[in-house]
């Protein structure tokens, strides 16, 4: 008997260390680890809600969720390649075009 | 049932934290893997296998593999050995700790609105079967959707990884 | 007779095609269009000016209606052309003059960069000349008379990379927009009064009204001179004129020599049945002429532009023509105008010769010797200036002024003869003072570049050159003017005592200079080389007073009117909202301006900020 709140509180907690890496960082590959952490973070959700429902629905979508993450993490590092192979560091800012 | 799950969770919001201080990537790759171990223990503590072991293979499988090839074939060490051990608060970090806390505090106050449910284990045996065949039946158009994103995200990655001449 | 309207047309279209295709055709290209476009309109103009002596079936006029330009309820406005005796003449003039003109730009402005831009003003300058010529409505005339000044403006600051071409151009921009708004304003009193503004119309209602006491009546004639007077650079708004030379030469040539300065004429003519209802402002028309006559002989005197010394003359030869108004003989008024146009523009084509001999060079005391080096331009000055300064029997001008200072006997006007007289006197010396100073006085260490004598650069001149002297009389449409205009005599024997005592005040006018300058054995030379030292320190680069007078008058309470309102409290009410506006601006231009993580956390908490909004909503239903 677990109240859902607990759960909820589980994966807000991941979800805000997620955000705060990336706020915080400036190597990409954190980036890319906190965006993961968010990513799974949301999952677990799902996986809550189908147990708290007592439907499987929510699994389902889990097995998306979990998918796109996969291919995010394989696009971005792909990026992290090509951008190492350019400007020889992993510092986001380099990117910027907006700021000066 | 209770106490693997709060101990679970536990390991994964420490392990999370630890991730968040550690400067080193090789470190904070490991904690990461702690931290979905854990959460895949959190799974399997409330009876949804499939979930949890899917969350092993892929995340430790595929993401943490691709993770550490990276890092092999970039040789970060020096980058890492030159960072300073801190938070690059930006600009103004009062202003970023004000923003970050009210949205995290107006997260939890909305939290305390959900405190009628309750989470069981499931306890039926036949759990993965019915999954398969829901996932096979009314949700075949996903599970087609899901193939072709894999193919494109194939393809992206190709097409973005290719040296340019 | 239906043909009118291509008038018009040629040179617009010249200048729509100029204008469009400016810089990307060549330079003999867009002049061939240019001048063009000018020779198909002065044929149509000799066509039907031979139409108009060979059928004289009783009309003296002819119209043609070309379009309605709007119809609101009584508000009833006619695109209309009317030809009459006196735009005939004027039409032939100008497309002739402008024809000359156009040649001789050819060959002026050859290496100018904005070479097309040149002849699509003057294309439209010749366009908008000719609608104010044949529009038989004022307010059409308007807006020809608009057309006309902003060509003006346009070409006087030609060269608009010269501070002092530009600072002239609104110069003159300004003091003719004095009498564009008085033109505006009769225009209204005479639509309030008559419900027209169409020329034949109001000519029939002024037959048959007893307006004559009527002030406002009056006082829209008055607007009317005004707006003559301004464009026509007469005594109170003289002040643009001297300042307009700045521009290409050719341009002061047609425009500010032999067409647009005489718009004002014109007007007056085209409208001469509404001023020879009122005596006083005919009265004052001749006080403004003579003012005008005096104060620029003896303001070409002292200067020592040759431009600036031209510009005075014209305003002197005007300013008989006003005289001529003044005395209703219309006839000679407009004989004179385009008897003049022709000699004034002689002389501005073989000045702007010189000044290109000289190699710039504008001052005449600095100028001399030209006469052996430059035998035909001499000449060609030398008539021009004869015709000026009404030289006897050989030169045009002496039969068009006799012809006013004619009616001015007849008239029995004392005051106005004697002042012309005195004015004919004046004319001379000055002319002829320019011209000894220019080519006879030798002088040393003089640049000089010799000028390779093209067919455009002579062939313009040559032909004005005939028409300055007498024999115009045996050209077939200008022989019409004399007979037209000149038999109506018939004081014989006292006509010929006052033309004789205006030969020899010309003649004596030669004489002083010749005695002044050329001879250098009389007494006055020592005298006359002090005078080229006090031409220095004269008054004249001020234009005797009228400009500190406007300055006076005019601009310098503008100004501080101007500083007066810049203050006041509706500005800080408006700079309040500017200082709001800004605030902002720099709150959000730190959500712009910082790093990626700023804008990760904006992003993420404006999206939270909906979700919970949604959420508490929901709950707060529930």
């Amino acid at each position: 008997m677990i109240p859902i709140q607990h759960g909820l509180l589980l994966s807000m907690l991941l979800f805000f260390s997620g955000l705060f890496l990336i706020l915080t960082r400036r190597n990409f590959l954190f980036i890319l680890i906190g965006l993961e952490i968010m990513n799974n973070a949301c999952s677990l959700i799902l996986v809550f809600a189908s147990n708290y429902v007592h439907q499987l629905d929510g699994q389902i979508l889990y097995l998306l969720i979990i998918t796109l993450s996969a291919i995010e993490s394989g696009i971005g590092l792909a990026l992290l390649i090509q951008m190492h192979r350019y400007y020889k560091t992993l510092n986001i800012d380099v990117l910027s075009e907006i700021c000066e | 049932m209770e106490l693997t799950f709060y101990f679970f969770s536990a390991i994964s919001i420490l392990s999370t934290f630890c991730i968040i201080f550690s400067f080193d990537v090789m470190y904070s790759l490991l904690y990461f893997l702690i931290s979905i171990l854990s959460t895949s223990g959190v799974f399997f503590s409330l009876g949804a296998f499939f979930p949890g072991v899917i969350e092993v293979i892929i995340y430790v499988g595929a993401i943490m593999v691709l993770f550490i090839f990276t890092l092999i074939t970039l040789n970060l060490e020096k980058d890492s050995k030159q960072k300073k051990r801190n938070f690059s608060f930006l600009i103004n970090w009062k202003i970023f700790s004000l923003i970050f806390l009210m949205l995290f505090f107006s997260f939890l106050y909305f939290l305390y609105f959900f405190n009628n449910g309750e989470m069981n284990f499931m306890s039926e045996s036949d759990n993965i079967r019915k999954f398969g065949n829901k996932l096979l039946s009314s949700y075949a158009i996903l599970f087609e959707f899901i193939s072709m994103i894999l193919l494109s995200g194939i393809v992206i990655t190709f097409y973005i990884g290719k040296k340019n001449k | 007779m239906n043909n009118m309207s291509s008038i018009i047309i040629f040179p617009l279209f010249g200048f729509f095609i100029l204008s469009i295709f400016q810089r990307k055709i060549s330079n003999f290209f867009s002049a061939l269009i240019g001048i063009g476009s000018i020779f198909f309109s002065l044929g149509i103009i000799f066509h039907i000016f031979f139409c108009y002596f060979n059928n004289r079936s009783g009309f003296d006029f002819f119209s043609q209606h070309i379009e309605i330009w709007n119809n609101i309820r009584s508000l009833n406005f006619k695109f209309d052309l009317l030809m009459d005796k006196f735009s005939i003449f004027m039409l032939l003039m100008i497309g002739l003059v402008g024809f000359l003109i156009h040649v001789f730009s050819y060959w002026y402005m050859k290496s100018e960069e904005e070479f097309s831009t040149y002849f699509s003003y003057m294309n439209l300058f010749i366009a908008s000349m000719f609608l104010f010529i044949l529009s038989d409505n004022l307010l059409l005339m308007y807006c020809a008379w608009e057309l006309v000044g902003l060509c003006s403006y346009l070409l006087i600051g030609f060269y608009h990379r010269k501070k002092m071409s530009y600072k002239s151009a609104m110069k003159a921009f300004l003091m003719t927009k004095i009498g564009d708004i008085f033109f505006c304003l009769s225009i209204f009193i005479l639509y309030s009064h008559f419900k027209t503004t169409n020329l034949n119309d109001l000519k029939i209602f002024l037959k048959n009204s007893l307006l004559a006491k009527d002030w406002q009546f009056h006082f829209s004639i008055f607007c009317l001179l005004v707006a003559a007077v301004s464009k026509s650079a007469q005594i109170p708004l003289q002040t643009w004129l001297t300042d307009a030379m700045v521009g290409p030469t050719p341009v002061s040539a047609l425009i500010h020599a032999s067409t647009m300065i005489t718009a004002g004429v014109y007007l007056i003519v085209r409208t001469n049945f509404l001023f020879s209802m009122s005596p006083t402002i005919l009265l004052l028309i001749g006080i403004i002429g003579i003012l005008t006559v005096l104060f620029s002989c003896f303001a070409a005197l002292f200067q020592n532009n040759i431009k600036k010394i031209l510009a005075y003359s014209t305003m002197s030869q005007i300013g008989y023509m006003f005289i001529a108004i003044s005395v209703k003989c219309w006839n000679a008024a407009i004989m004179h105008l385009i008897i003049h146009s022709f000699f004034k523009s002689l002389l501005f084509l073989s000045s702007a010769s010189i000044i290109s001999f000289f190699n710039g060079e504008e001052n005449i005391l600095k100028m001399g010797g030209a006469r052996k080096k430059q035998p035909f331009i001499y000449f060609c000055f030398l008539v021009g200036g004869a015709s000026l300064s009404s030289l006897p029997l050989i030169t045009s001008g002496f039969y068009t002024k006799g012809q006013i200072l004619c009616f001015l006997l007849e008239n029995k006007n004392w005051m106005l003869l004697f002042s012309s007289l005195i004015g004919v006197l004046l004319t001379s010396i000055y002319t002829f003072r320019m011209i000894f100073l220019i080519f006879h006085v030798k002088r040393e260490k003089q640049k000089v570049s010799y000028l390779n004598n093209s067919f455009f650069h002579t062939f313009p001149l040559f032909v004005l050159l005939i028409f300055s002297t007498v024999f115009i009389m045996f050209f077939p449409p200008f022989s019409s003017i004399f007979f037209d205009f000149y038999n109506k005599n018939y004081i014989f024997t006292k006509r010929n005592f006052l033309e004789f005592i205006s030969s020899m005040l010309s003649i004596i006018g030669v004489l002083i200079p010749y005695d002044l300058y050329v001879n250098k054995k009389n007494i006055f030379y020592k005298l006359s080389k002090k005078n080229i030292y006090l031409n220095k320190y004269s008054f004249n680069n001020t234009n005797f007073g009228f400009d500190f007078f406007y300055d006076f008058i005019f601009v310098k309470p503008y100004f501080f009117i101007v500083e007066k309102i810049s203050i006041d409290p509706f500005k800080k009410l408006f700079s309040f909202f500017s200082f709001f506006i800004i605030f902002f601006h720099n709150i959000f231009l730190c959500l712009v301006k910082k790093t990626l993580s700023w804008h990760i956390l904006f992003f993420v908490s404006g999206a939270s900020f909906f979700c919970l909004s949604f959420i508490f909503l929901c709950y707060l239903t529930h």
